[in-house]
This record gives C-alpha cells, sequence and structure tokens, in this order.
C-alpha cells in the first residue's frame, strides 16, 4: 500500500489526528450551542482541510474522500449555503466519530480502512439539499464570489489535481487603480505564481487586459500548488502595485459551481468583497503560525531529556563540593575566583534548565477535559436528558503520565453521574429543579496534591437501594449493614460485586465500572471520597499525588547511611532533650510547641546502628508531615537541602518498607529517599493541635486514647480503636492447612479473606469455644489486616495514660505480648502489644 | 541439557569453587564499588550501586547459596548480568578467564550441595569440572512477591 506505513510519519500523523478530532469536536460543540461564527467555521474548516491533506500524504483514501466530504459540507457552512441544524450535525459527529475509531484500528496497527460510502452518500444528501438555496443572500460577505467558466479540459486537469491531494486556489488580485501597465503587472504575477505550482487558467486572459474598457483590476488565477497560501501571499506582496490578494479554495463541490456558469458579479461588488476579504486573510496566516509554535516531540525523547538534566544536576553538585573545597585550599588564586565564578552561573543555568524540562512534563488537565463536552452531549442525547457541563480550572497543570492514568476513572464518574446521578428533565422540574442539569467538573492544585471533583445536581446515591442491593446480592450480611455508617454504605459501590449488579434496574449499576475508579486512584496512590444528599446531588472527590521526577530534598545521616527526605515533607527540624520523651501506649512520643506527636526511631526500623555515641543528648528530630499529620524522625545528623533525581529501585528489589526510591549523591553514591507517607501511615497519629497551655497533666490528658474493650475468658483487654477496622458477628471460619497454631483459618468478609487470630491460645488460655457474644475484631495490625476472635466486645472507652502501669515484667511468661495495665476504680484492663503478640512482620509496601 | 561446543563461559570464583556464567548473559563485569545496602529487602540483596547513573541492584551470590559472605578484595568484582530486562550485578571473588567447554554433564541430582537447583549443567575443563550458573534461576524465585500486589 504506502511506504509511509511502520515510518515514523505514522506517529506524528495520528497525534496531528487526535489534535485535529479534538479541535473539530471542540468546534462542532461550539458550532452547536453558539451558532454559526466565522471564527469557528474557519477552524472547522482548517481542522478539516489539515486532516485531509495528511491522510492524501499518508495514503489513506477512504480518510482522504471523508475529510474532503467534510470539508465540502464546511465550505458550504462557510458560505452560508447550508444550515447549521442538528441532522447535519450529527452527521458531522459521526463524521468524527468514524474518524477517531480508524485512528484507534490504525493504532493497534490495522491499516485497513473502513468504507465510508455510508458517511459519504450522507454527506453528499446534505451536500444537495444545500444547493437550491445558492448565493442569493448577498448579505453574507462570504459568499463565493467566483466568476470563471471552466472548460472541460481545465476542469479535467483541476479534478485530476485534487484527487491527487494538490490545493487548488483562485488567486484574486487586485491590482492598483492608478497602475497604467496592468498587462505587466498581470504578467509579473503570473510569473511569480508559476514558482509555486501550475497556474491552469486566468481570467480575464491576460492578452484581453489591454484591450478591456471594463477591465476592474482583479485578475483571478486559478492556481494548482501544494504550497500554503501564507507563502504564496508574501512572494507576491514582493510584487508593487498590487492593492490587494484574496485567495479562495477551490473545491471538489464548488468546482461544480463554476461549470454551471455563473454570471460575473458587478465590478462594484466584487471590489467590495475583496476588501472585506482582504481582512479576513490577514487573521488567517496568523492563526497558522500559532500552530506552528508547538512542537510535537516524543515523549520518550523528552524522558531522555529529562534524565539528562538529572545527571546534569548531580554533576553540578558535585562540581560544588569540589569548588568549595578548592576554594578553602587556594583562597586567593585568581583561577579559583574563575571558577566560582563559572560554577555559580552553572548552577543558575542547570536549575533553569531543570524548572524547564520540569514545565515540559507538566500540561494542563485541559487536554483531558477538552473531551468531556463532546461526551456529555452524546450521553445527554443518549439518555433524553438535558445537561450543562461546566468546566473549572482546566489549566491546572499536571504531570502529563497522570493526565493518562487519571482519563478513564474520571470517564467513568462523568458517565454514572450523567445517567444515574441526574434526573430526566420532566422529574427535575416536577420537583422544582431546573430541566438543565448540571455537572461541575473542577480541577485544583492543593500543595502536592490535584484535585478533582465531579459534582452534579441530580438524585444523589439512594443509599437504601445500595443496602438492598448489597444485602440481596449477599456481599453483606444484615447484621453488617447495621453497624456501617451512611458513608460506609455509599462506598460499597465500589465494591465490584455491587457495581456489576446490571440486572437491578432501579440501581441502574450507579457504580458500573467504580471498581475500575477505585483501583485506578488506588494505583496512583490516590484517595477518592463521595459526599451524596439526596436530591440535591453527588460530589466525588479524587486526589492523586503530583508525581514528580525531581525533587528538592533535606539529607540526613542516620549511621554511616545518607537518606533523603523530600523537603516538602519537612516541617522543621529541632533537638529533643531525651528528658522530653514519654512513652504513651507503648509509643514513643514527644512534645514539641504544645503538640504531642510521635516519635520514630528510624535506626530500628531501617536496621542501621547509630554511629558512635549510643546516648546522644539532644538528639537530631525532623518533623515530617503529610496532609494534617506529623510525625518526628529522630536522625544522627541533618546534612543539608539538595536537589535529587527520583530513581526506581527496580522491579528486582520491589518495594521496601520506609524507602520511595533512591538517588545519586554528589559524592556518586546511591542514597535512599524515605518513604514519608509510609512512615506516617505506620505511625499513624493526627497532628494533635495546641493543647491548652501546658502543664503536665493535661498533657496525660491529651495522651488519652480511645480503646475498645472486649473480654477473653472472662479478662478485659484493649486494643486502640484506630487499629480496629470492623467489628463482625463470628461466621463460617475456613480451615486453612499447615497454618501456625494461633491462626484458626480465614474468614470471607464480603470477598476478601482474613486470616483469623486465636487470641486465648496465644496467651495460653483455655479455649471455651464461641459463643452468642463472640465477634471478630477486623484490625489492621503493621499493614495487615487480621482478625481477632473475641468471646464478647464490651465498649469503647478513653484510657488515660495516667492510669496506665508497664506491664509486670517479672510475673510474666512472655512479657512482650502485654504492653501495659489499664488500672482505675475497678477496672483491670490488659493492654495488648497486637504486633508482638501476632508476631507478624511489617508488610511490605503495596505493589505499584 | 546443552551440549557442550562453541558457547563461551566466563569463569568466576567464589572462595574455593568454581562458576561459569554463559557470555550471553552477561552485560559487563566492573570492579567493585560502593555499595549502598537496602534495609528490609531481601537477605541476598547486598544493595545497591550506581552504574553511571543507573541504580543497579547487587546481589551476594554466597548469602543465595548459602554460604557466609567472602570478604572484599582487591581481585572481587561486580559481574552486571541481564535479568528481565533490568541490569543486576553478582558479586565474585574473582574473574578468571574465559573459555568453553568439550562436554557438558547435567548437573549433580542431589540437594546436598549447596546452590546446586542454580547450576544447569557441569563443565569439564582440563584441570576439573566447573558448574555451569543458570542466572534466570540464581536470580527468579526470590521469594520476593514481584506483580503479586500483597496487600
Amino acid at each position: 500500500m504506502n511506504d509511509f506505513y511502520n515510518s515514523e510519519y505514522l506517529g506524528v500523523f495520528l497525534d496531528e489526528m487526535d489534535e485535529q478530532l479534538q479541535c473539530l469536536d471542540e468546534s462542532l460543540l461550539l458550532l452547536e450551542n453558539a451558532g454559526c461564527h466565522g471564527d469557528t467555521i474557519q477552524k472547522i474548516f482548517r481542522a478539516a482541510h489539515t486532516l485531509k491533506g495528511s491522510s492524501a500524504v499518508m495514503g489513506f483514501k477512504q480518510l482522504n474522500r471523508l475529510t474532503h466530504q467534510m470539508e465540502n459540507v464546511f465550505e458550504l457552512i462557510r458560505g452560508g449555503q447550508l444550515e447549521v441544524e442538528s441532522t447535519l450535525l450529527n452527521i458531522l459527529f459521526e463524521c468524527v466519530d468514524f474518524i477517531k475509531q480508524l485512528r484507534c484500528s490504525i493504532l493497534t496497527g490495522v491499516m485497513e480502512e473502513e468504507d465510508v460510502s455510508v458517511l459519504m452518500n450522507r454527506l453528499e444528501a446534505i451536500k444537495n439539499s444545500a444547493v437550491p438555496h445558492p448565493v442569493e443572500q448577498v448579505t453574507k460577505p462570504q459568499a463565493p464570489a467566483l466568476h470563471i467558466v471552466f472548460n472541460s479540459t481545465q476542469r479535467g486537469k483541476i479534478a485530476a489535481a485534487l484527487t491527487d491531494g494538490y490545493e487548488v486556489m483562485a488567486i484574486h488580485v487586485h491590482l492598483a487603480e492608478e497602475e497604467s501597465m496592468k498587462y505587466v503587472r498581470a504578467k509579473l504575477v503570473e510569473i511569480n505564481l508559476t514558482e509555486h505550482g501550475e497556474i491552469a487558467v486566468c481570467y480575464p486572459e491576460l492578452e484581453l487586459i489591454e484591450k478591456d474598457n471594463l477591465f476592474s483590476g482583479t485578475v483571478v488565477y486559478i492556481l494548482i500548488t501544494k504550497q500554503v497560501e501564507h507563502d504564496i501571499i508574501q512572494s507576491l506582496k514582493q510584487i508593487s502595485q498590487i492593492d490587494s490578494i484574496h485567495i479562495e479554495y477551490i473545491t471538489n463541490l464548488n468546482l461544480d459551481t463554476f461549470v454551471e456558469g455563473k454570471e460575473i458579479p458587478e465590478i462594484e461588488r466584487n471590489k467590495d468583497n475583496i476588501r472585506d476579504k482582504a481582512k479576513a486573510i490577514t487573521v488567517l496566516p496568523e492563526s497558522k503560525m500559532q500552530v506552528s509554535r508547538t512542537v510535537r516531540v516524543d515523549v520518550e525523547r523528552l524522558e531522555n531529556l529529562l534524565n539528562l538534566v538529572g545527571e546534569l544536576i548531580i554533576d553540578n553538585t558535585r562540581l560544588h563540593s569540589i569548588r568549595s573545597r578548592l576554594s578553602e585550599q587556594f583562597r586567593n588564586n585568581s583561577d579559583i575566583n574563575d571558577l566560582n565564578d563559572i560554577a555559580g552561573h552553572l548552577n543558575t543555568v542547570v536549575s533553569d534548565l531543570q524548572e524547564g524540562m520540569m514545565k515540559t512534563r507538566m500540561i494542563p488537565i485541559e487536554h483531558l477535559f477538552g473531551r468531556f463536552p463532546r461526551m456529555m452531549r452524546d450521553l445527554a442525547q443518549k439518555s433524553n436528558k438535558e445537561i450543562e457541563l461546566h468546566i473549572e480550572g482546566k489549566e491546572t497543570e499536571l504531570d502529563r503520565t497522570l493526565i493518562e492514568e487519571i482519563s478513564d476513572p474520571l470517564i467513568h464518574i462523568l458517565r454514572n453521574s450523567a445517567d444515574h446521578g441526574l434526573e430526566l428533565p420532566e422529574e427535575r422540574s416536577a420537583m422544582g429543579k431546573p430541566r438543565k442539569g448540571t455537572i461541575v467538573l473542577r480541577a485544583s492544585h492543593q500543595g502536592n496534591m490535584i484535585i478533582i471533583t465531579v459534582a452534579d445536581d441530580g438524585r444523589g446515591i439512594d443509599v437504601g437501594k445500595v443496602k438492598e442491593t448489597a444485602l440481596r446480592k449477599g456481599f453483606v450480611t444484615a447484621a453488617e449493614i447495621e453497624q456501617m455508617t451512611e458513608k460506609e454504605l455509599v462506598l460499597l459501590i465500589f465494591r465490584s460485586g455491587v457495581s456489576t449488579a446490571q440486572t437491578v434496574t432501579d440501581l441502574s449499576g450507579r457504580g458500573v465500572g467504580m471498581d475500575i475508579v477505585k483501583s485506578h486512584i488506588e494505583k496512583l496512590n490516590g484517595v477518592i471520597d463521595i459526599a451524596t444528599t439526596p436530591n440535591e446531588g453527588t460530589v466525588f472527590t479524587i486526589k492523586v499525588p503530583l508525581t514528580l521526577a525531581i525533587i528538592r530534598s533535606l539529607l540526613i545521616k542516620l549511621g554511616t547511611s545518607t537518606y533523603a527526605v523530600p523537603l516538602i515533607n519537612v516541617i522543621e527540624i529541632f533537638r529533643l532533650r531525651t528528658e522530653d520523651i514519654f512513652t504513651v501506649q507503648g509509643r514513643e512520643v514527644c512534645k514539641f510547641r504544645n503538640q504531642v506527636l510521635p516519635l520514630v526511631r528510624m535506626h530500628r526500623k531501617l536496621q542501621v546502628q547509630t554511629e558512635g555515641d549510643h546516648d546522644q543528648n539532644p538528639l537530631y528530630v525532623v518533623i515530617i508531615g503529610l496532609a494534617d499529620q506529623r510525625v518526628c524522625l529522630v536522625v544522627d545528623q541533618t546534612i543539608g537541602n539538595q536537589e535529587i533525581v527520583i530513581k526506581s529501585l527496580g522491579h528486582y528489589i520491589g518495594n521496601v518498607p520506609y524507602l520511595a526510591g533512591a538517588t545519586i549523591l554528589g559524592d556518586g553514591n546511591v542514597a535512599h529517599i524515605l518513604d514519608v507517607r509510609y512512615i506516617i501511615r505506620e505511625a499513624g497519629s493526627h497532628y494533635e493541635t495546641h493543647l491548652p497551655k501546658a502543664n503536665d497533666s493535661e498533657i496525660m490528658d491529651s495522651q488519652s486514647e480511645k480503646y475498645i474493650t472486649f473480654s477473653l475468658a472472662e479478662m478485659d483487654f484493649a486494643i486502640p480503636v484506630r487499629k480496629i477496622k470492623e467489628i463482625v458477628p463470628v461466621q463460617e471460619i475456613h480451615m486453612l492447612a499447615a497454618a501456625s497454631s494461633h491462626v484458626l483459618g480465614m474468614i470471607n468478609l464480603r470477598g476478601l479473606l482474613f486470616p483469623l487470630y486465636d487470641l486465648k491460645s496465644r496467651l495460653g488460655m483455655l479455649d471455651n469455644g464461641c459463643s452468642s457474644s463472640s465477634r471478630i475484631l477486623i484490625c489492621e495490625v503493621s499493614g495487615h489486616e487480621i482478625g481477632l476472635l473475641v468471646d464478647a466486645v464490651s465498649k469503647v472507652c478513653l484510657l488515660s495514660q495516667a492510669h496506665l502501669e508497664p506491664a509486670p515484667e517479672h510475673l510474666l511468661i512472655n512479657s512482650e505480648l502485654l504492653e501495659a495495665i489499664y488500672k482505675e476504680n475497678q477496672q483491670f484492663i490488659h493492654l495488648l502489644n497486637l504486633e508482638k503478640a501476632l508476631k507478624l512482620e511489617p508488610k511490605r509496601k503495596e505493589v505499584g | 541439557m546443552p551440549a557442550g561446543g562453541s558457547e563461551q563461559y566466563i569463569i568466576s570464583r567464589l572462595g574455593n569453587e568454581r562458576h561459569a556464567i554463559n557470555i550471553r548473559d552477561i552485560d559487563e563485569i566492573i570492579k567493585l564499588q560502593h555499595i549502598t545496602a537496602v534495609p528490609n529487602s531481601r537477605p541476598f540483596i547486598r544493595g545497591v550501586i550506581n552504574l553511571r547513573g543507573r541504580i543497579v541492584p547487587v546481589i551476594s551470590m554466597c548469602r543465595r547459596i548459602g554460604i557466609p559472605d567472602t570478604p572484599i578484595h582487591a581481585q572481587s568484582r561486580i559481574i552486571v548480568v541481564r535479568y528481565q530486562q533490568e541490569a543486576i550485578g553478582i558479586i565474585v571473588d574473582a574473574v578468571e578467564k574465559v573459555t568453553s567447554f568439550e562436554e557438558i554433564e547435567p548437573p549433580l541430582d542431589d540437594n546436598e550441595t549447596m546452590g546446586s537447583e542454580y547450576m544447569e549443567g557441569i563443565g569439564q575443563v582440563a584441570d576439573g569440572m566447573i558448574s555451569i550458573l543458570n542466572i534466570q534461576r540464581l536470580l527468579g524465585e526470590g521469594g520476593n512477591n514481584m506483580g503479586g500486589g500483597a496487600r
């Protein structure tokens, strides 16, 4: 077929196609909503024209035919010969869709084009309907004022040229009134034009100019060319004594009108027209310029460049450390002063370069949002609803890789909002709402997160129905439902089971694909939330991190190794006296500016030895934060700030707890980047806002925590509420072969499997079996979600640190199991250390 | 089982034992450089190195076949091999020579020998026999749930 297949041009062509299709979509929508505007038509026309041209070059014949026909129709619209109405628009939209499909199939390697004749015929019908009302509406300035009659030879030539993908232009050149040697000028123009292509015919014939008293000063050349009109205009401008130039395209469509023979319009009117058009032309070349200001670059190349910039940054850092060492050594050496200057300048250049490169990765979310108005239009038509889509914050920039990733979830959510969220217009007006439903799509930055919300003013999610379906489908038990909060019930729609409930018409899949949404967002480490109010609407909120490849970071020393902490997460660095460290509920906390913050000793987590002095006092502490959470990290030393390039540890090593990646330092060594998210999630404490004027007992009070108490063999135990996910009645326990003696088996909770631990056997108690009061606590221990079988759940209460006593180690066989004992009035409660009791290794980070 | 012939092998030494690695598996051989340990990773992963701007994991073959780490000295080398499109370094005590084998015999079928599961065969040379390593098996089945999505 064609050499261009498999060539690099194909990629460029497909990219361009995508861009032009988007442009077509947008402009057609505009045409539909805002009516026929000159600018819009121009835009559409240009898009179709570009598509036509490039498809011809690439040898896609059907596509070329189709776009050509589309162009013809646009030409008619532009000429005012066709009314813009819904049938026409629908056909045009269908054509766009067809081309989109074609693009997709080319992308997947299918080169055969589908037959376009059906669409062609429909376009043809439209076109024919236009011919009856011709140019009589003189008021339309854009009406074609061509006044040449082609003979059959000329016509054949032009038609052939058009089929071969050439442009055929009717170039109107108006010579200056006072010009005496019109023939010479006209001849000059002719010679000039032959440089650009072939002149098929010109009118009036040049030889007649001298004799023709009626000669208006306007000569029309029909040029067959591959040049763009801008170039031609530029070259013609070099000829003096030309008043104005106007270029019109001849297509297969208006070609016919020439043959049919039109009278030469009166000269006066013609002149006005030319003036008008001359103005119009001045706009055109400019907008073409704008298009060419962007350069299409392969993403891979960009990534390579970014990697190189990363290397440059590393070397720059190394250069700086050498520079400072050298300037110490040779203080007054003039060469060193030069070195300092150069290094300083290099530093600025490198940081500018880096910033510039980062910007190339960032693209406005408009690229994604731009697809949605069209989708909404189709959805509205299909479901007979009236929908208004508001888009806000489309200029919000985010990493280009993210754009692709959030596209699918957003489409699902928007579909749901339109399909199921919004009511039919009749329903809406009956309820006193405006007939037209509104969906607001909003994007914004918040710190290092991108927040996207989709809000509709529809009926909201019917919690009752979700409940009903979930129950009927057996995903939850009635008892579980009882214990679920409203929010949890709403979140049930993310369950794949519930969402695939297609048979349920009332729910009508409110949540089709919602599981996909959730998994996509989770993959991006993002968060999704739903807020719904019956009859007022639903708001979906998606938060995704704005991950970047190069970040500023704080370098710290732990033992002999260097670690990097993203600077964005570093809140403060301070020195902590060991006297200010308290142990609350078995965890170390410290007091800082009236806040009580969890203290994490990174050495233990990362199994590194503290260098030198074991009892360093005061300690170096770095407060890290994420969202509203703060955690203190004990480190050996802080080194300083540095730009680092985030590199992955690779698939082979996989995900490692506490590490988010690695980077290469100035000395060429590898340093790990701490995973702030993981550390904070594990430490799991909320930022406690200002305490009342600190005195010790009050601090103690603020250190009390909510616990769930339960009984095991008539003894009371407690675990912190924050570790509990859920409390469920005892259900069928699936035995597990070769399980450790403390594991009873697995339970299946709404499709998820949890291991069930027997605390009694772990604590050396007698098994007294299950009773009706027995419950399973689903809790999170070291990142694992597990079930604990208990005899009864008593209550949730606040246990104050003041009444906690350390477990009497000498009395216990295994003191690790008990963290402390709570003793107040008649109560005697064992505080369990679940991590130790269940001997769970810290969980590896989620893959991906 | 592979027959002998024209395939070339690099002979490396680890303690008293010699191993052969097919030259096609090898990207390059570099001198030992600073290795940054990766805490909480799989035990036989020694750490990561900076190989011209790339982060490359380095494994200890000693730990892999269950013998104590041999001391690092001037002859120690890192053999960089390709495993599932990633470069991975293997520390050896020395790299001796390139050779090919007249004849290759199947590996000893006993579970007593340390690391026998990573051997592909035994190559005969003039001065004895050398176990041929199967890089895929040596680096694979690491116990890391790669792509497993542990929740």
